[in-house]
């Protein structure tokens, strides 16, 4: 009897491992990925022919193999960053059927008898000569994974990482890496499992291809989802009802050819049913609940009383809290942002036909012209979301022809869309937090440094309540950004550009639905940026009016040519302009 | 060369098999929008129904058959009552979708274990399936004339329903558009239930034809389903002429590098060439690369659930690129 406990307790904390290392992906990244088992599997196999075949320690012998398994999954990373979900799927599954192939008929991993007799570990010259110990192993590694994880998941790569569940063209038009950051949240979280690997060859003792194949994967993922999606404690709980399920039958009196679909058949059925009627899973909890709770952990920890901030919490925009959260960026050299003679053609439409100009710093330049005349697509190309076929971008005296949509906003030219894009599932204030936070400490790497230590994201976090109090949104922090009103959403993603600290803003259509005072509101806060004399701001605009409120230049665009561009009363008393604009005759 | 010959007459065949079992999940997911991997599932089932019906009961194969159709399409009903028509009314992400679709194939293999046993079941083979001639020096049997007559009639057949009749052309309208098709007064759950339903009676054939050839077991269903998911993707997703495209090619794959490779290196060989194909032509070789014509709100919603206009990569999933 103990020793079938000590068996249990030995197997619980590779499955709490397995577990959290899955959720990194599924729950915090909403990455779906059929292939974990097979990664756990490299993780076991390699550990036990180090051990077995070379004599290595278990620690050495395991760092191989996590380092393998991470290695290895970087190319699924890089799929995940390219493709969509769907696509996702099928190559993980590609890869999780093709590993299991490969431990099928290579000589070096016994093909399918797989590799027996594997020696009990050896750990700093110590061998852990009885289950027991083997099993605090297990359990020392399980609180380090937990420990490390917790940081992982608690810093600005863990936020980045959910921020890219939710749009990601929003945060790479914020300047964020969103290809490395998917391959090194595979390469760590496959890493893991390898780990998760070698413990149970250790445990085990004896491994085979069948135990790391697709139904392994889905035992994973059910792990996950019992517990919860990016619920932390989620998969200690998830992997004691995976593990206790079956043994619980044993008990019961029924034959075994019996028990082990029942098994099957008990765990899946509640795992889909949590998926259709909670699913946040067991232990998952309401964002809003824990950013208040954190919020309020951080208060007492400083000394404040935990709502301190809600009775100074300005309740109408003030305008010249506008022209702090300006004025706050350094003023760096002056750039124009220009093009010169782009174009695009969508197969044989020409959609932007050799367009040059230039967004002036210091000034409101407006994009006008009807319906289909290419505005959104000369947005597309300046911000680098669609690469011209011909002519060249420049940004002061810089090529950014070449850049990408990140490479671009990280040089200070950020876009907004015509939709709002905020990070609907995320907290208003950790919308602007992510765009505050510098991509050089979003690495998963900076995050066990020493700078990640002394409250460097505490002050990011600071600045944002910042933005957000003078944007009037303050008291709203707590709110998930989609139970926003629709001015509030507007707002906050204008928040999100500022907190970016960029010096040239292209706004697709950003006062379209709003009313009167919004719309005074937000001109208002377009011309204190622009004050500074070196930011610059291009916006796309179909209601005349607003042209003439805001706007200091407008460009005239149709049928994706650039007809004519001057003063707004200029274009404005056009006749040939107007009749194009709105479709009289001449 | 002969058995080079009977390795491509064989990948030919097997291919044909795949593009049949896709067919139907290429029906859903163009329709439905729903990557229906439970797909798996029902052909299992109807392979066990078939089984039951035409060996333990000693019905007619037609018979059986039917029973094996009338089986599919209950699975369908189910499936979509009791899975998607919840999910998607808590409008859930569709990576909750596909995770409980995968997980009902390893709920129903393991039902199936549990009713019918762990081990393999053979069932009873009608002696004109027996037969075979041997055509340019070929061994060719009923099982592949039936593959290749099958595949091919239910090829013109989707084709003509989804061209020519009302109850197609609302498919798909439903699949380019369910909104405007909604405004157009067409029922768009009647037409979910209905291309749900046609879909899975889609892949009986198939596990007919694979129960009379080879013995069945319960985990039969995510072998074949991998097969077609990635003949899909080979062939572009969404497309019936992909699915039997991408099926032949999945087919061929499998076996002709056997010729100089031995026979266990051929699944392997499957699904690496996905891995690459995936990760370098996402949009298949029926897809095309860039549509211009994208409304903004679809380019907002639907940069996951979408597959016909994602095709596959970031870039292409940016809004509008014609305002």
């Amino acid at each position: 009897m103990s020793y079938y406990i000590t068996s249990l307790l030995g197997l619980l904390p590779i499955f709490i491992i397995l577990g959290i290392s899955f959720n990194l992906l599924l729950g915090y990244g909403g990455l779906l990925s059929v292939s974990h088992g097979g990664f756990f599997g490299v993780g076991a196999y390699v550990t036990a022919i180090l051990i077995k075949d070379h004599q290595l320690e278990f620690l050495p012998a395991v760092l191989v193999g996590a380092l393998l398994a991470g290695v290895m999954s970087m190319s699924v990373g890089y799929a995940a960053g390219r493709l969509s979900d769907e696509f996702l799927f099928i190559v993980t599954i590609a890869v999780q059927v093709a590993l299991v192939e490969l431990f099928n008929n290579l000589e070096v991993t016994g093909r399918s008898a797989g590799i027996a007799g594997i020696p009990r570990p050896t750990v700093f010259g110590q061998q852990l000569d009885s289950n027991t110990k083997v099993m605090i192993l297990a359990w020392v590694m399980c609180a380090l994974v937990t420990l490390v994880c917790w940081r992982v998941v608690n810093s600005p790569y863990g936020r980045l990482l959910k921020s890219l569940r939710e749009d990601v063209p929003a945060a790479r038009s914020l300047g964020k890496r969103a290809l490395w950051t998917k391959v090194t949240v595979f390469a760590f979280s496959s890493a893991i499992a390898g780990m998760a690997g070698g413990l149970y060859a250790m445990h085990t003792l004896y491994i085979s291809p069948a135990e790391f194949t697709l139904d392994r994967t889905v035992e994973i993922l059910s792990i996950t989802i019992i517990g919860g999606m990016a619920a932390y404690w989620g998969p200690f709980l998830g992997a004691l009802v995976v593990l206790a399920l079956p043994e619980m039958l044993s008990f019961a009196d029924i034959p075994d050819s019996v028990a082990g679909p029942i098994n099957g058949i008990i765990y899946t059925l509640a795992v889909l049913l949590l998926l259709i009627y909670r699913p946040q899973g067991l232990l998952g909890r309401d964002p809003v609940k824990v950013a208040e709770r954190n919020a309020a952990r951080r208060a007492a920890k400083s000394g404040q009383p935990a709502h301190a901030g809600s009775s100074d919490a300005v309740p109408e925009v003030s305008l010249d809290l506008f022209a702090r959260v300006v004025g706050d960026q350094e003023t760096a050299e002056v750039k124009t942002l220009r093009s010169e003679g782009i174009g695009i053609a969508f197969g044989g439409l020409k959609a932007v036909d050799d367009v040059t100009l230039s967004v002036r710093p210091g000034q409101i330049t407006a994009l006008v012209g009807p319906n289909g005349a290419g505005k959104t697509t000369v947005f597309n190309l300046l911000s680098g979301a669609l690469k011209a076929d011909q002519g060249k971008t420049f940004y002061g005296d810089r090529d950014i022809s070449g850049l990408s949509i990140e490479r671009r906003a990280q040089l200070g030219v950020v876009r907004s869309f015509q939709e709002v894009r905020l990070f609907e599932g995320m907290t208003v204030q950790e919308n602007i937090h992510v765009a505050v936070t510098d991509i050089k400490h979003e690495s998963l790497i900076s995050q066990f440094t020493v700078g990640a230590w002394r409250g460097r994201d505490e002050a990011d976090g600071e600045r944002a309540e910042q933005i957000l109090r003078s944007l009037g949104l303050h008291e709203k922090r707590h709110m998930l950004a989609r139970d926003l009103s629709y001015a509030e959403q507007k707002m906050l993603m204008m928040g999100r550009l500022l907190a970016t600290g960029a010096a040239c803003y292209l706004l697709d259509e950003p006062m379209s639905g709003l009313d009167q005072a919004a719309r005074a509101q937000l001109s208002e806060l377009l011309r204190q940026i622009v004050a500074d004399g070196s930011t610059s701001i291009c916006i796309v605009e179909h209601s005349m009016q607003v042209v003439r409120e805001v706007a200091s230049w407008v460009m005239f665009l149709d049928r994706g040519r650039l007809l004519t561009e001057g003063s707004p009363e200029d274009v404005m008393n056009d006749p040939e302009l107007t009749a194009i604009y709105f479709g009289h005759p001449v | 060369m002969d058995l080079l010959i009977t390795l491509i007459k064989t990948g030919l065949v097997m291919g044909l098999l795949y593009g049949l079992f896709a067919y139907g999940l290429s029906l859903i997911l163009s329709v439905n929008k729903v990557f229906h991997v439970a797909q798996g599932a029902t052909f299992v089932f109807s392979a066990y129904v078939f089984y039951t019906l035409g060996t333990t009961l000693e019905w007619p194969v037609v018979l059986a058959f039917l029973g094996a159709v009338a089986a599919a399409a209950l699975a369908a009903c189910l499936m979509q009552y009791l899975i998607y028509v919840p999910l998607a009314k808590r409008d859930a992400d569709p990576i909750v979708v596909m995770v409980a679709s995968l997980l009902v194939v390893a709920f129903a293999s393991y039902v199936i274990e549990f009713a019918w046993g762990a081990g393999v079941a053979s069932a009873a083979v009608p002696d004109w399936f027996g037969w075979d001639t041997r055509i340019a020096g070929i061994r060719v049997d009923v099982y592949d004339i039936s593959v290749l007559v099958l595949s091919v009639a239910l090829f013109v057949v989707m084709h003509w329903f989804l061209t020519r009749t009302h109850a197609g052309l609302e498919f798909r309208a439903v699949g380019d558009n369910p909104e405007r098709a909604q405004a157009l007064a067409i029922n768009l759950d009647r037409v979910y239930l209905r291309s749900m339903i046609l879909g899975s009676v889609l892949v009986v054939p198939a596990a007919v034809l694979l129960a009379l050839k080879a013995p069945i077991h319960p985990s039969m269903g995510f072998d074949l389903l991998l097969k077609a998911v990635i003949a899909l993707t080979i062939g572009g997703m969404g497309r019936m002429s992909g699915a039997l495209i991408g099926g032949l090619l999945v087919g061929l794959t499998e076996t002709i590098p056997l010729y100089w490779l031995p026979t266990e290196w051929g699944e392997f060989i499957v699904y690496i060439v996905a891995f690459v194909f995936v990760l370098f032509r996402p949009t298949g070789l029926v897809g095309n690369k860039r549509k211009p014509r994208k409304s903004a709100k679809s380019s907002d919603t639907t940069s996951t659930s979408d597959p016909m206009s994602t095709s596959g990569s970031v870039e292409s999933a940016e809004p509008t690129p014609v305002s």
